[in-house]
């Protein structure tokens, strides 16, 4: 070996050494650095003025707006736009609640502006955001069609009981979407641990719609979810993901999966599966015979948001019945706004009758709502869910 | 008779390792000319220019382009700057801890993408100040100078290992000083090792997913798009961009090639 | 100011280097540094954090709860590395012994992949190896393949995906170490009655060595950190340490843990390179990526 190489060699060694001085510094650094992460109470911003701005940031799901016939453009966004001359930045940035969360947390912990000015999450999240106090309280002053349209279910809800800080965008069914060539047998959630269906079923991320439906086929009531029901539903599910015949836990994108048939049935939301339907009229959604799961996406405005005015608008803008017509005959989720059924005749008859956007006794009697659930409890399930996905 | 079948092998298989190698671009640009039926881009239905012809209808795909060259642009600059200053540095001159220094500035090029982004978004978060927060291009920015500069030191050094200083030394015999050698004689002999650490970096910044997704908040950079809207169906729009940047890439390599070797 | 150097030689490699270690100190170091810290906290996002030399036992929690993950990225990445190597061997030896004017070309064409979209390329991966796809679709309608094969969400599937990636990383250096070797030697050996395969294994191989560990630990070290791979090609059963990261930190918000593993992961790396770099030096890596 040459000498420079050997040189090279003692002088790591030092090197090493070095760096462990360093080290040492550092935990001394550590130590005295203290608490950190856990930080002050956030600071409501000065309220935002009355006025319309030239932009507002609107975070929402995938499959959640009307687009064009040629799928360029959103209608409702565009119509808005022109309405109050403002730019929409629409972003499809949600695609799991609990992600979501982690990247607004940050900011809104330390009482600083998440980026957006409207955030639609599911009501479990959005009771967690508002149990945090990170929820801007909308002026219902300049929400004329709110106010007048929103359907008396969503009054009185334990955590909004005044309505006063969620919009709800709609109302979502999940159930199971099968390829009715390859997976026409499936009628129940048992049915997608069939070995026909080897590797070829994916179950949704969002725990209280895949753990829901495993409650239901277990003959518990998500509604009164606790942890030995969960169990219960865990030990459903967990041979079916050992031994591969699920293939995957998805957010949105079973949409791909089940399009391309890598997967021939799996746990869906209703709306999205009317609308693969009309890309593949083989994918059909299947109502469970033990019942699906119910829940909605809620608008807010995140505490400290840049466009609260225009935000408020915003939400005011889908409950003008004409504008909810307009988005729920695209996007065939349950709408929160009177008014609906009545404006979607005009568009399309069939859809005014259709129960799942408008339900009627009979289907909702099979709809059931997870309950609530303690900070606790909230953990100890999503941990044990994200065991069972690998996590 | 054995020789011919071992040449021939080795072709074969050169031939399929090249079909290995280039058969995702061809996918990608074949797809930029289908015709889906709605949103899925799995299977050819049919050929169409459609999509090229409006390849910014889709709503945010501009911007993230955009955000995308631009970040990249920047990053460059500074990542090849500041890298350079320290490769010649480190190639010219004799320092205690220039090992040390060595080896400290190829950690970040052992260190997991994820890692590095997951560190950063650490730093930020605990910040929690602007411009490091909220997360914004500004501090995709600082993520993509930080694994860039190592890139560049490293090439750069691997560059200037074999400059010939005699004709430095000529130089200065010949009355110049430092700085006009620097200019005159030393940085043009150089830049072609600085350009192609700039490319690398231009390439690694406008492509990188990972550290990005850690840090960027509410930006939407080119890559991110693509992983979004792979959730629903990428659109063949995307698929011709990513064409686009393999052709321009392509492009300034051979060009930049071409130069050298007419300069030689 | 230059004369001022010139007084104080030593200063001028110290100003040039400062800023990029002044940057790296504060944008590699520190949040090192802010995360190693968060890795000793305890509590929840909602409730708060606090530090405490006592949360120690995060690691080994961590460690017990993630084993599977560990050992599986291990393994897939030493695959990978494998599966690199013997793909890429030939490759690099065609191109340093039998490509004559061809050499260039071929060195771009195995460089191509990087100038495309990183993402595209995996998703295009997942078009060609689609369940039903051009490539499986034929095969299963003849009865090659039956109904349910499948290479999607298999382990097959991301170790392919690794080892497409990190390919070229492979492919260089090695070719850069066969073509340093002297000819000469090679012919001096069949002078003295070497059969070409004795020359190839008693001079070319041992002296390809340099470049072959090089190639190894550029793919291996990557490797161990894939994350996209196993999301878009894997399955529940082929999680890698890498999602285990990302879903820690960016869905269970689980600081404390991600950010433990983040450093076990971070020590084996380091551990593994330190050892290389005190028996091979850091040259052949840097040829390698410049």
């Amino acid at each position: 070996m040459s000498t420079e190489k050997k040189s090279e060699m003692l002088v790591s060694r030092r090197t090493v050494l070095k760096v462990g001085a360093a080290a040492a510094g550092t935990a001394a650094f550590l130590a005295a650095c203290g608490t950190s992460g856990s930080s002050t109470s956030p600071s409501p911003k000065p309220s935002q003025s009355d006025t319309i701005s030239d932009v507002v940031n609107v975070a929402n799901w995938t499959l959640y707006i009307d687009l064009s016939e040629d799928e360029l453009t959103r209608p409702t966004v565009t119509a808005f736009e022109t309405e109050y001359s403002t730019k929409v930045n629409y972003v499809e940035a949600i695609n799991d609640n609990d992600s979501f969360f982690g990247t607004i947390q940050a900011p809104l912990k330390a009482g600083e502006d998440a980026g957006w000015d409207i955030a639609t999450l599911t009501d479990w999240m959005a009771a967690r955001i508002l149990r945090l106090g990170w929820a801007e309280k909308l002026k219902t002053s300049h929400m004329s069609n709110f106010t007048a349209n929103l359907l008396d279910v969503y009054k009185g809800r334990s955590f909004d009981p005044n309505v006063e800080y969620l919009a709800p965008w709609a109302g979502i069914v999940a159930g199971i979407a099968a390829n009715k060539t390859t997976a026409g047998f499936v009628k129940g959630f048992k049915d997608l641990f069939d070995p026909r269906l080897k590797g070829k079923v994916s179950l949704l991320t969002e725990m209280r719609d895949t753990i829901g439906l495993a409650m239901l086929a277990n003959g518990d009531d998500p509604a009164k979810a606790d942890r030995a029901s969960f169990d219960r539903a865990i030990a459903l599910i967990e041979p079916s993901v050992s031994d591969g015949t699920v293939r995957a836990f998805t957010g949105n994108d079973y949409k791909e999966l089940i399009v391309k048939g890598d997967v021939a049935a799996c746990v869906a939301w209703r709306g999205d599966t009317v609308q693969i339907g009309y890309e593949d009229a083989n994918i059909v959604w299947v109502t469970p015979t033990d019942g699906c799961t119910f829940s909605s996406d809620n608008m807010l405005i995140p505490l400290g948001a840049a466009h609260k005015y225009t935000a408020e608008k915003w939400m005011d803008w889908y409950y003008k019945p004409e504008i909810a017509a307009q988005l729920t005959a695209y996007v065939q989720y349950v709408s929160p706004v009177k008014g609906t059924k009545e404006e979607i005749a005009k568009l399309d008859a069939a859809l005014a009758n259709d129960a799942f956007i408008f339900p009627d006794a009979a289907l909702e009697a099979k709809l059931h709502v997870f309950a609530g659930l303690s900070e606790d409890d909230e953990i100890y399930m999503n941990d044990a869910f994200s065991a069972l996905q690998g996590n | 008779m054995l020789r011919w079948l071992g040449r021939n092998a080795l072709r074969a298989y050169t031939g399929l390792a090249l079909v290995y190698l280039l058969l995702p671009i061809f996918i990608v640009a074949l797809f930029s000319f289908n015709d889906p039926v709605g949103k899925t881009n799995y299977t050819w239905v049919g050929f169409t220019l459609d999509h090229w012809a409006n390849l910014f209808a889709i709503p945010g795909l501009l911007d993230s382009v955009v955000i995308s060259i631009r970040i990249a642009f920047i990053s460059t600059l500074v990542a090849t700057t500041l890298g350079t200053l320290a490769a010649l540095a480190l190639v010219r001159y004799q320092f205690r801890g220039r090992p040390a220094t060595s080896l400290f500035i190829f950690l970040p090029l052992a260190t997991p993408e994820i890692i590095l982004g997951a560190s950063l978004l650490t730093l930020f978060v605990a910040i929690g100040k602007p411009p490091f927060f909220p997360l914004n291009e500004f501090t995709i920015l600082i993520a993509h100078i930080t694994f860039n500069i190592s890139y560049v030191i490293v090439t750069v050094r691997a560059r200037l290992a074999g400059f010939d200083r005699r004709l430095e030394e000529a130089s200065a015999d010949l009355g110049a000083d430092g700085w006009q050698t620097f200019w005159r004689v030393t940085f043009p002999l150089i830049l072609p090792g600085i350009a192609a650490a700039g490319l690398l970096a231009f390439s690694l910044s406008i492509d990188d997913f990972v550290i990005t997704n850690f840090t960027a908040g509410r930006t939407t950079t080119f890559p991110m798009f693509v992983w979004g809207s792979a959730r629903i169906g990428v659109p063949p729009q995307v698929n011709a961009i990513g064409t686009i940047f393999f052709v321009v890439a392509v492009s300034a390599v051979a060009i930049g090639s071409f130069l050298q070797r007419r300069r030689a | 100011m230059i004369a001022f150097l010139r007084r104080r030689p030593g200063l001028l490699p110290l100003l040039l280097l400062a800023p990029a270690i002044a940057w790296l100190v504060a944008f590699y170091v520190y949040p090192a540094i802010q995360m190693l810290q968060a890795s000793l906290w305890s509590g929840t996002l909602e409730s708060g954090f606090t530090f405490s030399w006592a949360n120690a036992a995060t690691y080994s929690a961590a460690l017990g709860r993630y084993s599977d993950q560990f050992l599986r990225s291990i393994l897939y990445a030493a695959v990978s590395t494998v599966v690199c190597l013997a793909l890429a061997f030939p490759l690099a030896y065609t191109i340093a012994y039998r490509a004559g004017r061809y050499r260039t070309l071929l060195l771009f064409i195995v460089i191509a992949p990087f100038f495309t979209s990183f993402l595209l390329r995996v998703l295009a991966w997942k078009t060609v190896l689609a369940d039903d796809g051009f490539l499986l679709g034929p095969l299963k309608t003849i009865g090659v393949l039956p109904e349910e094969f499948r290479i999607l969400a298999t382990p097959v599937a991301v170790i392919f995906g690794i080892s497409y990636n990190f390919f070229p990383f492979m492919v260089l250096p090695i070719y850069v170490s066969l073509e340093k070797i002297d000819r000469r030697l090679v012919e001096a050996a069949k002078d003295l009655y070497a059969g070409p395969v004795r020359a190839f294994q008693r001079i070319t191989l041992p002296l390809a060595l340099p470049g072959v560990f090089a190639g190894s630990l550029l793919v291996f070290i990557p490797a161990m950190g894939d994350f996209v791979n196993a999301e878009l090609l894997g399955s529940v059963q082929t999680r890698l340490i890498g999602n285990v990261i990302q879903s820690r930190f960016l869905v269970n918000n689980d600081y404390p843990t991600a950010a433990a593993i983040s450093f076990m992961l971070m020590a084996g790396i380091l551990t593994a390179v330190f050892i290389y770099a005190r028996v091979l030096g850091t040259d052949e890596l840097e040829t390698g990526i410049g």
